[in-house]
């Protein structure tokens, strides 16, 4: 079972809508671009850190966990910066893009996944003109969940047999059968959702 | 959309998330580790046709959006799109559906490679660079040379890809319908 | 229900997997034996849709499975031999009720159906497990709930209890033969259809032996070394 980014908690931020949180969201990306000193940015990358131990009562710890999935980032945006530009570039590039991945995670880490899932799925509602189903692609998603684990362990399976019969597992020679056998994997489940009526999913009633 | 293209597509995006928590693919004298998870792109590409590769890797980044940790090294929700690397991530629909669309009627090693070279690394590439230009606010070129980095282990992913596909082709030749 | 299978032949690949097969299925215990390869899955496949003849019809209570493929599908339901293919949601509660969503029934009735039948089966303790962590009786035991829960005419199972060890196997045949509606089982154990209404013996992509149990079980054990 893989498990979400979500932080379980309380909080008024965890309690605030999804949908409002998303909006905020957007509005603060877009923000963003409008304040450009030093001085105001570092206040603004303040107040976000603060609002994990205060508005979210995550502690500091998340917000280590944002900033070091962009640390290769960091330092390449600070060592262009200041070599093309100076060290207020600098500053204020690496800012602007803290304050966006901070607020971003905040949201990810106070929202759980059934209601980032209802939200996608209002928001594909918009998309149904295009041809896109919002509960097809629900489905998708839930489906592709339930394959996840399903497919380490084929892959897994597959390492331990050919290990078994002394051959050296190249990634060529792992991959590809286990991959042959996950399709034939999807040809069953997809008989099985046959059989389990999706072809009258649509159907009216 | 029938069943099985359902199925198909949930498969390849789990089995791109599934490619992230490989370990690195080792490649010598290069600084940045090279995951195997683009070598997903790649495979959708080769193996489901463009449509289907497409919504695969549509299907990956909505699951990432959502809050799942499915991005190599276990990366994931909004703040993914935040940052330098959003450029590629929206790519990969778009790299997978290149590949799709030249790989289809083709069988060779090289016409599947060049394939892969098109649509794996030159459109990838294409978008994500721009992206990185954005957020890291340098020009293009200087965003382009920094990708560079990325191009020894994309060039042994997209081998790597054609010779899986391949063989997933001889052993299951009803994949690409 | 009547299950009509009407001079059916079914090929694959230039391989004939199903020659000439003509029956007319109606009792409500029906067992199905035969080697690998005998054509026997193919043939449970054909009374759902799941698989269509290339001659021949196959009609379910007058339902032509080629043309009311859905509509045949909505009765007949169908255990496959491997619960992991069978159970698509992450967790045992939203896959039953992902069998309900044809019915288009509203939240309340939706949850309560999902909770009667987990109840019935014995698995109300699972409803909100991750079905990847379940074991491999209880998988069984939920893909089966999956299909029961929309209250099928006809449950056509394929093998369901080859992958099982011999307490749960036991456990499932135990909730098969307790269930209301038509059972067609296609299985390797000769015991678990000893007692039902008929028995077929496929052979070679045809009927070698259809009657009482006692006798086709002997027909086809004749031809074992």
């Amino acid at each position: 079972m893989i498990t979400g980014l979500y932080i379980p908690g309380g909080s008024l931020l965890h309690r605030l809508p999804a949908g409002v949180k998303l909006t905020l969201l957007v509005v603060a990306g877009l923000g963003i671009t409008l304040i450009d000193t030093v001085l105001t940015l570092s206040v603004t990358a303040l107040a976000v850190v603060a609002a994990y131990p205060f508005a979210a009562r995550l502690g500091w710890q998340p917000v280590w966990r944002a900033t070091k999935a962009i640390l290769i980032w960091l330092f390449f945006i600070a060592v262009a910066q200041a070599l093309i530009a100076d060290l207020t570039a600098a500053a204020t590039t690496v800012l602007r893009l803290l304050i966006l991945v901070w607020t971003a995670s905040l949201v990810t880490y106070t929202t759980r996944l059934e209601d980032m899932m209802s939200v996608l799925e209002r928001v594909l509602v918009w998309a149904r003109p295009l041809g896109v189903s919002p509960q097809r692609s629900a489905f998708m998603i839930a489906l592709t969940i339930r394959l996840i684990p399903a497919l380490f362990d084929l892959a897994r399976e597959v390492r331990e047999a050919q290990r078994a019969r002394g051959v050296e597992a190249s990634v060529v020679t792992a991959v590809a059968p286990s991959l042959t056998r996950v399709l034939a994997h999807a040809d069953t489940v997809s008989e099985a959702l046959i059989a389990r009526g999706y072809d009258r999913w649509d159907a009216p009633r | 959309m029938t069943a099985r293209d359902t199925v198909l597509i949930a498969t390849f995006a789990a089995l791109t998330a599934a490619l992230g928590l490989l370990p690195p693919l080792p490649v010598p004298v290069i600084p940045v580790p090279v995951t195997a998870q683009s070598l997903g792109v790649m495979l959708a590409g080769l193996l489901l046709g463009p449509r289907r590769a497409a919504l695969a890797m549509v299907t990956l980044l909505a699951l990432v959006a959502i809050g799942l940790p499915l991005l190599a090294g276990g990366r994931g929700g909004l703040a993914v799109f935040a940052g330098p690397s959003v450029g590629y991530l929206i790519g990969w629909p778009v790299g997978a559906w290149v590949i799709g669309l030249l790989a289809q009627k083709a069988e060779g090693p090289v016409s599947l490679g060049l394939a892969c070279l098109v649509g794996g690394i030159a459109v990838v590439y294409a978008c994500g660079v721009p992206g990185v230009a954005l957020v890291s606010d340098v020009s293009l070129v200087t965003a382009a040379l920094a990708s560079l980095a990325f191009l020894p282990g994309d060039l042994l992913k997209a081998v790597l890809a054609v010779a899986v596909a391949r063989s997933v082709r001889r052993a299951y030749p009803r994949v690409l319908q | 229900m009547n299950l009509s299978v009407d001079h059916v032949t079914v090929r694959s690949h230039q391989r004939t997997i199903l020659t000439d097969v003509n029956v007319l299925l109606n009792e409500r215990r029906i067992g199905i034996i035969g080697d690998n390869g005998s054509g026997k899955s193919t043939f449970a496949r054909l009374l759902n849709g799941l698989c269509m003849p290339d001659e021949g019809r196959v009609l379910i209570d007058g339902l032509d499975t080629h043309t009311s493929g859905a509509d045949v599908r909505s009765r007949v339901g169908f255990l496959f031999q491997s619960p992991d293919a069978q159970i698509v949601m992450p967790t045992v509660a939203e896959d039953l009720a992902l069998g309900l969503k044809p019915l288009k029934l509203d939240s309340h009735n939706r949850q309560q159906r999902v909770t009667d039948t987990l109840d019935q089966f014995g698995i109300a303790h699972l409803a909100d497990r991750s079905v990847h962590m379940l074991s491999g009786g209880e998988k069984q035991l939920v893909a089966l709930a999956g299909v029961m829960i929309t209250a099928p005419e006809v449950l056509v199972c394929d093998e369901p209890t080859t992958l099982l060890d011999r307490r749960n196997a036991a456990n499932v045949m135990r909730i098969l033969d307790g269930l209301s509606c038509q059972v067609i089982l296609v299985t390797h154990d000769m015991a678990q259809i000893a007692s039902y209404d008929r028995a077929l013996l496929f052979a070679d992509g045809r009927v070698a032996a259809d009657g009482p149990p006692g006798s086709v079980i002997a027909a086809y054990e004749g031809t074992l070394p």
